[in-house]
């Protein structure tokens, strides 16, 4: 009775240290090769990367460790040498990125749009509008909701061009900044019934549960391209520098951009392979 | 070997936080004292009188502001607490932990917890929940727990609080047994029978500081017989006390209802036949206190007498002088 | 379908993906866990019965960290082991390793603060019935945990609570990598973010079911003490 009381506290923790040895179906594999990948949660949301990656783990052997987060912080992982390839959307801040010396060999992938979506009442009248500038200032004019990421992401960047270029800084109890991911976003524009802009892929993969309409598309301006970049191995030596290039070769290649161009949601593409024009 | 368990010299403790403010009241104040071994010594006292503060110096748990205390052996004392704290689990995983604590390995266990748990009338309690005893039962387990240590000087705190009439039976016939196997015992109580009856020896404490009445305590068999008076055997002196009906273990006579007469005098003593007279030589006459003196007669027992100064003066009385003790058997009480 | 409807329909399936996602947070909290007992159960102990210097400022250190939010812990352990850092070299962000360590400061403060605070309210008895009866050093020590079994593991629930349900430090460190280190938590925050509440809701009433299996279990252990 005294003996067999004593090791519950070591048979709990024993039992915590085997289940390391459990395994589960698609367990990560630790002998094979591992390359880190920081890319924006929309296009780890979207469904494209589950579609990507499988196909270029059977070509290389490599796996890729996906971290989704805003296109923010996607950089900021790089310039810290953290991953060793990142696949964002954000333009001028890529171009940054490779003249600060952070990263190496940027890449054009692909890319989708923008679209302005609001509720079919459509309070602020921008339907149809051609112009997205001009859309966002019927927006402010009439001070209906607006959602913003407010999270320094790719997206939210592409909004706050999009309000520079119609000349406003957009402030007020109307608009509000989230601070949460696209989907979450989503989800908030369509209980306040307001407005709000979002990548084309987030919004197929979500419209049937939104009660909400793309009122504006098309403007060139709401061109979205992603760009992938290797981390420069000349600042941060321990980055897997070839396994990166690998991986930017694939996408780039004709395997990858097929994958891109054939990558559906409810019959319509998302992305538009733009490596190979 | 020394024939006392504890010697106490110059013990002074105060309570942290009144030392060094206001007049110096200290909770222990004891210049000497000293406690014989074998032997079931009672401190008894009011609340806050500093019994328990007491004990605990002895057992080590409390450290003095100064003074000495030798105990006669390197075998410590143990102490059992008026409540006593059971460890949870079982009750013989409870009297084997001193074992292991000592880092003895010791064999015969359980026949070991089968000993203490007989001596101390809970035999077959082996298994049963320590916690969910009830109080009396706690209070012999620790007992029996504390039996289990090397220790040779048992220290209890209030044993007879908060327990029925019959589990203070139990606890008297236990420390008895106790004592009679060569342990020694010191136990604080405020309860006036229970200390008669336990104790070889009882110390009043007031005010930190031993009190001592110099009672005459005897044990012994008592014989009840249907009359104003009964018999009350100790060793080979028989005593006459007030016939009452029921058990008694112990007879206390005052040290202050018994008269001296010197031996030559014997028309002085009057009385009726069943006055209990005893004859001794005096071993010493020492100064009490308010003038008078305590005059330690052997008579076979020895036994106290307290008397005025003029008194013994007028008698004449010195050390070996041979005096007659006379007293009144409804002076005798009975414990 | 309704989302609790599909919610339950998910975890009866018996999803492979979502099972790995459970046994990765319990493999993390478990761990964590365990080795912050290992560390803070002592010192619980000895920040209240032993005089040491720099014994203050540990207990005002422990007091405070314990209000700091998930989040603010990750970011330490990131700016820590981050390649730009000062642990950079050892590699190990975005490993299991880092959510561990991130989640170890997480609770630290929580098992030392409780046991501490258990320590505090300790019958007085226990301390010298132990000393009386002969008890040394390790086995004093020993019995103390041993008597304190109740609070002790109290404080040891309240912080398993914390790591299994927190959100900051495993997306931070471990980064919500699939397979590797996506924990119950770090899903249902990035099936939040996706709109996709199902699969969410599973793992958030998963997550429920071990908290009140484990307090359960704990109590019945209590029970039969």
């Amino acid at each position: 009775m005294m003996k067999n009381r004593k090791p519950a506290a070591v048979l709990l923790a024993l039992s915590v240290l085997l289940s390391w040895n459990l395994s589960a179906e698609g367990q990560y594999e630790k002998e094979a090769s591992h390359i880190k990948l920081a890319t924006t949660t929309s296009t780890e949301n979207s469904g494209l990367l589950a579609e990507l990656l499988p196909v270029y783990q059977e070509d290389s052997g490599i796996i890729v460790d996906v971290i989704a987060v805003g296109t923010g912080k996607a950089i900021a992982l790089g310039e810290n040498g953290d991953v060793d390839v990142i696949l964002v959307h954000a333009r001028s801040r890529e171009d940054a990125f490779v003249e600060g010396g952070y990263g190496v060999n940027r890449r054009d992938v692909m890319h989708n749009d923008f679209v302005l979506l609001g509720p079919s009442s459509d309070p602020a009248g921008i339907k149809g509008m051609n112009t997205a500038a001009d859309a966002l200032a019927a927006v402010a004019a009439s001070e209906s909701d607006f959602m913003s990421r407010g999270d320094d992401s790719g997206t939210h960047t592409k909004e706050k061009s999009l309000w520079k270029a119609a000349g406003l800084s957009p402030s007020g109890e109307w608009y509000k900044e989230t601070g949460q991911g696209m989907g979450a976003v989503l989800t908030m524009t369509n209980e306040v019934q307001g407005y709000t802009m979002t990548d084309r892929g987030t919004w197929l993969a979500m419209k049937d549960k939104l009660d909400l309409e793309v009122l504006v598309e098309g403007d060139p301006i709401l061109f979205n391209p992603y760009g992938v970049i290797a981390v420069n191995p000349e600042l941060h030596s321990h980055t897997d520098y070839e396994g990166a290039m690998s991986f930017i070769t694939f996408l780039t290649g004709p395997k990858g951009q097929a994958i891109i161009r054939d990558f559906k949601k409810n019959g319509e593409p998302l992305f538009y392979p733009d490596a190979m024009k | 070997m020394s024939k006392y368990a504890v010697t106490v010299r110059n013990l002074l403790y105060s309570y942290p936080g009144q030392k060094g403010s206001g007049p110096d009241e200290p909770a222990v104040n004891i210049k000497d004292l000293k406690l014989e071994q074998g032997k079931v010594t009672v401190f008894r006292g009011h609340n806050g009188s500093g019994k328990t503060t007491f004990l605990k110096i002895l057992a080590g748990l409390i450290q003095p502001d100064q003074g000495e205390i030798v105990h006669t052996s390197d075998r410590k004392t143990v102490l059992v607490q008026q409540e006593p704290y059971l460890f949870h689990g079982s009750v013989s995983q409870n009297l084997v932990w001193p074992l292991k604590f000592s880092g003895i390995g010791i064999k015969n266990r359980e026949s070991l917890v089968r000993e203490k748990l007989r001596l101390v009338g809970l035999e077959g309690f082996e298994k049963r929940k320590a916690r969910e005893l009830s109080g009396g039962e706690k209070k012999r387990i620790a007992i029996a727990r504390a039996l289990m240590t090397e220790a040779r000087t048992i220290l209890l705190d209030e044993p007879d609080a908060n327990v029925d009439s019959a589990t203070t039976q139990e606890l008297e016939k236990l420390i008895r047994t106790l004592s009679d196997q060569g342990m020694s015992i010191i136990l604080c109580s405020h309860q006036k029978s229970f200390a008669y009856r336990c104790s070889d020896r009882i110390i009043d404490l007031f005010q930190g500081s031993p009190v001592s009445h110099d009672e005459n305590i005897f044990k012994g068999q008592y014989r009840y017989s249907d009359g104003i008076y009964s018999d009350f055997a100790v060793g080979n002196h028989m005593i006459h006390c007030p016939g009452r009906q029921g058990e008694f273990s112990t007879i206390v006579i005052p040290p202050d209802n018994i008269s001296v007469s010197r031996e030559a005098e014997k028309g002085a003593i009057m009385g009726s036949g069943k006055e209990n007279r005893l004859q001794g030589t005096i071993l010493s006459v020492q100064a009490y206190k308010e003038g008078r003196f305590t005059v330690t007669v052997d008579c076979g027992l020895i036994m106290k007498v307290r008397m005025s100064s003029s008194l013994i003066s007028m008698l004449n009385l010195r050390e070996s002088d041979t005096v007659r003790l006379l007293f009144n058997p409804s002076s005798v009480r009975l414990y | 379908m309704t989302v609790l409807g599909e919610a339950v329909r998910l975890i009866l399936s018996g999803d492979s993906e979502l099972y790995a996602i459970c046994l990765t947070s319990l493999k993390f909290s478990g761990t964590s866990i365990l080795l912050a007992s290992l560390a803070g159960i002592p010192l619980g102990f000895l920040l209240k019965l032993k005089d040491f210097p720099g014994r203050r400022f540990i207990l005002v250190a422990v007091n405070s960290l314990m209000a700091l939010p998930t989040v603010v812990v990750g970011l330490l352990v990131y700016s820590l082991l981050t390649r730009s850092g000062p642990l950079g070299s050892l590699g190990l962000l975005f490993t299991p390793a880092a959510v561990i360590i991130g989640q170890v400061v997480l609770v630290l403060p929580i098992v030392t603060s409780m046991v501490y605070g258990a320590v505090s309210d300790m019958d007085p008895r226990l301390p010298e019935t132990l000393t009386t009866l002969g008890a040394r050093k390790q086995h004093y020590y020993l019995m103390l945990i041993k008597e304190m079994k109740g609070p002790v593991l109290a404080a040891v629930l309240a912080g398993f609570g914390r790591v299994i349900g927190e959100v900051g430090v495993s997306m931070m460190l471990g980064g919500n990598i699939r397979w590797y280190t996506r924990t119950i938590t770090t899903t249902i925050s990035l099936q939040t973010s996706k709109g996709e509440f199902e699969l969410g809701l599973a793992l958030g009433i998963i997550l429920m079911l071990i908290a009140f299996s484990l307090n359960f279990l704990i109590h019945m252990a209590a029970r039969n003490e």
